[in-house]
């Protein structure tokens, strides 16, 4: 069955189309990366289909029910690029969480709320820090916070935005620990990354985009030699799909 | 005859007290969304709908002329809120000059108004600095069926006005629908504007709301214990300025307005001392 189903998608920023004509499904169980470079429209993409920014053409379709009024968006658990910690009041890890529990008809998050709250940041490693004020957080466990907000939903769907981009080492491995754990029990999972890094065991497709448009919709592309390399540090000033993957190689080469 | 059996203060006091509680609740949320000087610009906006009121009211011969101000600020601030609010949204969170326009259309539209109702600006004094010591028993009423309302939506729907004040692209990928309670954020804080308008004034009227949030935040390390704290100061600085002012001839909504400040100072002052004590801690 098809959890997320893109249909010819355009997406106007402004007097810019951002994405042209984007088709793309995600099975049950399937683990996508959206690829590409900065630009590309990655982050566009998941915001259009999580419904966060209205989208201008086209169709997106969440577990067979058009994105709407009537779309089942309590199965889906979204992770966006970490906000800057600017709220102008301090909430502390749990309240951040406890926020993940309301829907389309739950003002309120109900009972068993904090003890919902307080296995979410267990699974991410946080159970400690449940009472802090996120701010006093490091940008990882920010970041992983976020990902307990999603997780506490009981998403079957976890759409996440950049998880790991300017994350500490620690806060990346546990985040490729607790992914692997969630694909294992069967959530779907569509996530946008630079580069696959430490989640390229777990990836097994990968959708390309180069200047909103899908370059690239099957196996994750190759890196090229010396780019998975651990410690490798890499800029990408230019457009990505062709210069920094080889894309379509029939052999599959995944990082360890 | 003491300050509690003096019905005139008996009824200030239940209004200050009122307004000290349910403002520091819309206030919470004004700050939280980095919206402080919003309650400015809506109590800016609410002169208009006093002079409108007066207007109407002196128009249709009512006595007194007066009697349709307070309705003419709720309704003028109200749809100020909203248009601040769709003005906000349209232009993420952009606008400045067209809120601008709006400020200071309110408050020269209200100059101009009641001077259209053959009054003149003195008229408008008692809005723009507060006249709580001439609540009547029908203000009492309405101070506090308002204070009912702005208690029951600022803490009922906490969670909710918390996830879209805190995060509103997650809250709208979670399905809540975050333009409807933008919306009721904005209603609520022109609400407070127009049932704070008689303890201190529109001009102070923010300060009701965000000052005693800024004292809290000073010392709260959650989003629920500061607006708890912040609820606690507010109703204490506005029944301990008003009943300094039943002793001292001072006004009593920049009396309060004060008060509230010397607190904030007090607390950054201590709060400094404590920190500076413990080399340690990081602030």
């Amino acid at each position: 069955m098809s959890v997320l189903d893109v249909r010819s998608l355009r997406v106007d920023l402004g007097a810019h189309t951002v994405l042209h004509d984007v088709s793309f499904s995600v099975d049950a169980g399937e683990v996508v990366a959206i690829l590409g470079s900065n630009g590309s429209g990655k982050s566009t993409l998941v915001r259009a289909v999580t419904g966060v920014i209205p989208f201008q053409d086209g169709s997106v379709e969440v577990f067979g029910e058009p994105l709407g009024p009537r779309a089942p968006l309590h199965l889906v658990g979204y992770v966006p690029q970490r906000v800057s910690a600017a709220s102008g009041i301090v909430a502390t890890a749990s309240e951040v969480v406890t926020s993940g529990l309301l829907g389309r008809r739950r003002f309120r998050p109900g009972r068993g709320a904090a003890a919902k709250a307080a296995e979410a940041l267990e699974a991410v490693g946080l159970a400690s820090a449940a009472d802090r004020p996120v701010t006093e957080l490091s940008g990882g466990q920010q970041q992983r916070v976020l990902i307990a907000r999603a997780l506490v939903r009981e998403p079957e769907l976890l759409v996440l935005d950049e998880p790991v981009a300017g994350v500490d080492l620690p806060s990346q491995e546990a985040f490729a620990r607790t992914l692997g754990r969630l694909v294992e029990a069967g959530t779907t999972v569509m996530v946008v990354l630079h580069e696959l890094g430490d989640l390229a065991p777990l990836v097994r497709r990968a959708v390309v985009l180069r200047g909103g448009h899908v370059v690239h919709d099957g196996a994750p592309p190759t890196p090229r030699r010396h780019h998975g390399e651990p410690g490798h540090e890499h800029v990408h000033p230019h457009e990505l799909g062709g210069e920094d993957f080889e894309l379509g190689a029939p052999s599959l080469e995944l990082e360890p | 005859m003491s300050m509690f059996t003096d019905p005139l203060m008996q009824r200030a006091l239940v209004v200050a007290l009122l307004v000290g509680l349910a403002a520091p609740v819309i206030g919470t949320y004004l700050v939280q969304r980095k919206l402080s000087l919003l309650g400015d610009g809506i109590g800016h906006v609410a002169l208009t709908g006093v002079a409108l009121g007066w207007l109407v009211g002196g128009a249709m011969g009512l006595v007194p002329n007066d009697a349709l101000a307070i309705p003419g600020a709720v309704v003028a601030a109200v749809l100020g809120a909203v248009v601040i609010e769709t003005v906000r949204e349209r232009t993420r969170g952009g606008g400045d000059v067209a809120l601008a326009l709006l400020f200071y259309g309110g408050i020269a539209g209200g100059v101009l108004l009641i001077g259209v109702a053959g009054g003149t600006s003195a008229n408008l004094v008692g809005y723009l600095f507060g006249s709580i010591s001439t609540v009547s028993p029908a203000d009492v009423a309405l101070t506090v069926g308002l204070c009912a309302l702005l208690l029951g939506v600022g803490l009922g729907l906490r969670p909710a006005l918390f996830a879209v004040s805190h995060d509103a692209e997650f809250a709208r990928a979670s399905g809540l629908p975050v333009r409807a309670l933008n919306v009721v954020i904005a209603v609520v804080a022109a609400l407070t504007v127009t049932v704070s308008m008689r303890v201190v004034g529109l001009l102070l009227v923010s300060a009701l709301m965000i000052v005693p949030v800024a004292v809290s935040q000073l010392v709260s390390r959650s989003f629920t214990s500061t607006m708890r704290l912040a609820m606690i100061l507010g109703t204490a600085v506005c029944v301990a300025g008003l009943s300094i002012t039943y002793w001292v001839p001072l006004a009593p909504g920049a009396t309060i307005v004060v008060l509230a400040i010397l607190v904030y100072l007090a607390v950054l002052a201590g709060r400094s001392l404590v920190t500076s004590r413990r080399p340690g801690r990081k602030d």
